[in-house]
């Protein structure tokens, strides 16, 4: 079980496949086993480094609240240890606040990002909804939990999809029963993160080259922060799926790993 | 400042002699002199409610001296990978008992048994607890796990806590802090109620000074005023259930338990708010 200490934490990480390194930052909820479907596609021409963020997973979760500066520091440590100079990083959701974060503190760490379903700051909607998730961790099993998220991540062609619906009824059963499930502290600690996170004045500096891309019908995190975080960062490309959600890159994965594959070869 | 949690006794105080037997079937003279203390609450132990073993006759008691049931401990041994057939059984008695006592809390306990197959065995724990409490909660009963130190309990140190609390499932369980308890088993009680804050909901006070474990409350090393301050910034509004060990419980539980209400209404609360 690989570890490392890093930031006042001992965070876990995953390691797979060979080449560059591309390190990939999980959003809220949810540990770096969930890149999954991703890592089996993008190993043949990465190393792809999955952590599990502070808080959930088999990382410390210490006592929040938590910011995005501070998550992007356990990374910036875990570049440290694994002894490499400048990698290209993908964030999802919170992921990709905390890979804005590591751009801005770190900059000399990372060489190409992708930002997947992005904010530069929250506003009332998205703070009353990370704070709601909190709330009800506390009040819903853990497989009415699961719904509320899959309400929030995927689109109306997902629900109607009837491989796609199986597969949301099974994640359910397996919430209840998950023998390892983020502790209530753990995702306060990160909602929190998600809430305070604002570096819309500071993403003009952000000299990297950047891909924002997501789902033009998320309705988690809208196609307006995803247009606010490219509109910011200078050297910005911004793709989004029609008809996808917040969970575009598992809706449309067939055109998705390839062309993230493909932007970050070129980057 | 004002404080919106309410103290209770514990009738473990006079469990500790002889394991029960010296006080069997004197619930109802445990809840005299919880009521004598000035305590608002109490919290028995199941299966060791022998002259009150059913809600209308605990009712009646209770009423008469205006003492309300807090919580009722429910210690069971918890060893396998689920529930025994009997576990399951005396489970659903207590749920069922509680159910006549609306807001009245099942806090869960395991008898320790050796710290053998650790990893394995937390794991058994917290889905035996998990499942345990969400039948109570289906039937309207709010849970507490209460977790404890002697050698041979699985639910005593730091490394302990962090991995049953983390999974601890916070629809259906909430955590009972027992400070003397985190203290004898190394942590420091005000810390470690900071870091899982969110999961408290019922407080267990006892104190310890090392020599070899626990004191009368108010004689030991626990830092109550921290404690307490916290809880009332907090704005706690739980039960904090005096379960004093102190040595002198021993042979005199009546006079512990009359000391603990002095304590606290005469010294605890005047320092703090």
């Amino acid at each position: 079980m690989p570890f490392v200490e890093t930031n006042g934490i001992n965070l876990y990480y995953e390691e797979r496949g060979t080449g560059e390194p591309l390190l990939l930052i999980m959003g809220i909820t949810a540990p770096g086993s969930v890149w999954e479907k991703h890592a089996d596609y993008w190993q043949q021409d990465f190393r792809c480094i999955m952590g599990d963020n502070r808080g959930v997973g088999q990382s410390d979760k210490p006592a929040g609240p938590y910011t995005t500066a501070q998550m992007a520091d356990d990374y910036a440590g875990l570049i440290d240890k694994l002894g490499l100079q400048s990698v290209r990083v993908i964030g999802v959701s919170m992921g990709s606040t905390i890979a804005q974060q590591l751009a801005l503190r770190h900059p000399d760490k990372v060489r190409s990002l992708v930002l997947m379903c992005p904010w530069a700051r929250c506003d009332r909607t998205a703070e009353a909804i990370f704070r709601h998730m909190a709330t009800i961790k506390a009040r819903l099993r853990p497989e009415e939990f699961a719904t509320y998220i899959q309400l929030l991540i995927y689109a109306k062609r997902s629900w109607d999809d009837d491989t796609m619906f199986a597969a949301f009824l099974t994640g359910r059963q397996q919430a209840a029963v998950d023998s390892s499930p983020q502790p209530l502290h753990g995702l306060e600690g990160q909602a929190e993160a998600c809430i305070t996170h604002n570096t819309l004045a500071e993403l003009p500096t952000i000299n990297k080259p950047c891909l924002v891309i997501g789902g033009q019908n998320d309705i988690f995190t809208p196609f307006w922060m995803s247009e606010e975080v490219a509109g910011a960062i200078p050297n910005s490309d911004l793709h989004l799926y029609e008809g996808a959600g917040h969970a575009f890159h598992w809706e449309c994965i067939d055109d998705f790993n390839p062309r993230v594959r493909d932007w970050l070869l070129a980057h | 400042m004002t404080s919106s949690f309410r103290f209770g006794a514990e009738a473990y105080t006079w469990f500790m002699n002889n394991n029960g037997l010296t006080h069997v079937n004197r619930l109802g003279h445990m809840i005299d002199i919880t009521a004598q203390a000035g305590f608002a609450g109490i919290e028995p132990i199941f299966n060791w409610m022998g002259d009150l073993p059913d809600p209308e006759s605990l009712a009646k008691k209770l009423n008469e001296q205006g003492v309300e049931l807090a919580a009722i401990a429910l210690a069971l041994d918890w060893n396998g990978t689920e529930e025994t057939e009997q576990e399951r059984y005396e489970a659903d008695r207590a749920i069922a008992l509680l159910k006549h006592f609306p807001g009245a809390l099942l806090c869960t306990v395991q008898k320790p048994t050796g710290r053998h197959d650790l990893e394995i065995r937390r794991q058994n724990l917290v889905n035996i607890v998990n499942r345990v409490s969400r039948r109570a909660v289906d039937q309207g009963i709010p849970c507490s796990f209460h977790p404890n130190s002697p050698h041979s309990s699985i639910t005593r140190t730091e490394e302990d806590y962090r991995v049953i609390l983390e999974s601890l499932d916070a629809s259906v369980t909430g955590w009972t802090p027992d400070v003397g308890h985190m203290i004898n088993g190394g942590m420091d009680p005000l810390t470690k109620m900071k870091e899982y804050a969110s999961l408290i909901n019922l407080v267990h006070f006892k104190d310890w000074n090392g020599e070899p474990e626990f004191a009368l409350l108010g004689k030991g090393k626990v830092d109550f005023d921290g404690i307490t301050r916290w809880l009332i910034e907090q704005n706690y509004s739980g039960w904090i259930i005096c379960e004093d060990e102190g040595p002198e419980a021993m042979d005199d539980p009546d006079g512990v338990t009359l000391h603990d209400g002095r304590w606290v209404y005469e010294t605890l609360l005047p320092s703090v708010l």
